[in-house]
């Protein structure tokens, strides 16, 4: 126990003392005064949770108070507390996992409100919120010439209706247009369509969307959302695409994110308006009228509007062998989820999501294949 | 994130085009394709596509006479085709 003081002023140095009752005299031509002075030690602010990271399926974990009890829990935006409905003002501190956004978060604990407190601290701890990983192992590649995955007439989505589709693609080549994602009827121009596109004079290989009431016949009769990426996507190399509409029949409503990252595009139609895009065509992976060269991963589809967060923890968690677990991200919305070749049997590609298994369509068991985003 | 390039693999190695009028000499069991309904057709329906690695007793006997076989790469070529694909409105 020692307090450290300037002779000469009296100043202590709170930060070199350590916590004690101290008798300071003063002396002055030969005459002394004393005064006692208490130094406390500042509130333990003592926490810990049982882990460092914690899934949203986990149980919602509380931590132990190892210090001064009656404080209060805070953190950074996006991680909900389960007695306060928010981010801060916790006084329990348990983390509502499923209601917090996937990342990593400080989280503070502070003995201001706490009724013995003498010197109010704080503490942190860091907690990560993150998905579980799902082994991955296979994909399914297409032959370009009229290889496809026919789901039947499933995803109805109506023009005002939000959708995302998250899908990894590895594309060999691209002339014209590749279809990877459709429900289409090529007839009546209607529907929605995904593809690599390199149909915009010297433009390649770019991500195209197309939400189309009408999109063929009289420039003013045709009724679509048309648009494609600026930015080309890689060949012969794995490539996550998310796709987001946001229901609103404006190019605007739309997102495009290659290896998550929000891409600019080129809209070239924007006339969809309140027509309706329905059809009874089979949704199709890999092929309509075009068809994909290449190989498709982990493809998924969800009726609402996926969050750049959510597309960038899809794309972070993929590594050699493992990616996300789609159903912990907006697990109602998500309406299908295709893992093309893990866990399938040909000609089944099952639905991890609802019960709209695809068939595998001129294609045999050797299009599922070892070859895998990393 | 490192994307790896890997070889790619091929599961059928020989591509035929098929007159239309053949279509009912053909048995699926033979060929890549599915079913009658799933084959890819010219834009204009007189000609199809059968792939395979082991030359069907149609054709060896005789039955069908391919109007063209091809490898993958040469197929591919000849999909982009205005016979064969028609391409999405710009």
């Amino acid at each position: 126990m020692a307090i450290v003081i300037n002779s000469t002023t009296g100043e202590i140095d709170l930060d070199a003392s350590t916590a004690g009752t101290y008798t300071v005299t003063y002396t002055v031509q030969g005459v002394s005064s004393n005064q006692q002075v208490t130094i406390n030690d500042l509130d333990n602010a003592g926490f810990s949770y049982s882990a460092s990271s914690y899934e949203p399926t986990d149980a919602d974990p509380t931590p132990t108070i190892t210090g001064l009890t009656g404080g209060t829990f805070s953190a950074g935006s996006g991680l909900v507390f389960v007695d306060s409905g928010t981010n801060t003002g916790s006084s329990t501190g348990e983390i509502d996992l499923s209601a917090s956004t996937v990342a990593s978060y400080t989280i503070t604990y502070d003995t201001t409100s706490s009724g013995s407190s003498v010197c109010p601290n704080t503490s942190t701890q860091t907690v990560e919120i993150a998905l579980a990983t799902l082994s991955n192992n296979k994909s399914i590649d297409f032959d370009g010439v009229d290889d496809y995955i026919d789901a039947g007439n499933v995803l109805n989505f109506e023009y005002n209706q939000a959708f995302s589709i998250s899908s990894w693609v590895n594309a060999n080549a691209v002339t014209g247009t590749k279809n990877i994602f459709n429900k289409y009827d090529s007839s009546a121009t209607r529907g929605f369509l995904y593809s690599i596109y390199s149909n915009c004079g010297s433009c390649s290989n770019r991500i195209n969307l197309l939400i189309s009431n009408k999109s063929s016949g009289s420039i003013s009769g045709r009724k679509a959302i048309e648009l494609y990426t600026s930015h080309i996507i890689p060949l012969n190399s794995w490539n996550h695409v998310c796709i987001t509409y946001d229901g609103g029949s404006l190019a605007s409503g739309v997102n495009i994110y290659l290896n998550g990252v929000s891409q600019s595009f080129t809209v070239s139609r924007d006339t969809l308006g309140s027509n309706t895009i329905l059809n009874t065509e089979s949704l199709k992976i890999g092929g309509i009228s075009s068809y994909m060269d290449g190989k498709i991963d982990e493809l998924a589809v969800w009726n609402t509007e996926l969050t750049s967060t959510q597309i960038q923890s899809i794309y972070n968690a993929t590594g050699t062998n493992v990616t996300e677990r789609l159903t912990d991200i907006e697990s109602s919305n998500l309406k299908l989820w295709y893992r093309m070749g893990d866990g399938d049997t040909f000609p089944t590609v099952t639905d991890n999501a609802e019960s709209n298994d695809g068939t595998m369509t001129n294609m045999d068991s050797s299009d599922i294949v070892n070859d895998t985003p990393s | 994130m490192t994307h790896l390039l890997k070889i790619k693999k091929m599961s059928f190695k020989v591509y035929t085009i098929i007159n239309i009028s053949d279509l009912s000499n053909i048995d699926f069991s033979e060929v890549g394709e599915t079913s009658q309904d799933t084959i890819r057709r010219s834009l204009d329906g007189t000609q199809f596509v059968i792939k395979y690695n082991t030359e069907p007793s149609f054709i060896s006997n005789g039955s069908v006479v391919p109007l063209q076989t091809l490898t993958h790469s040469e197929t591919l070529i000849l999909m982009q085709t205005s016979d064969w694909s028609e391409q999405l409105p710009e």
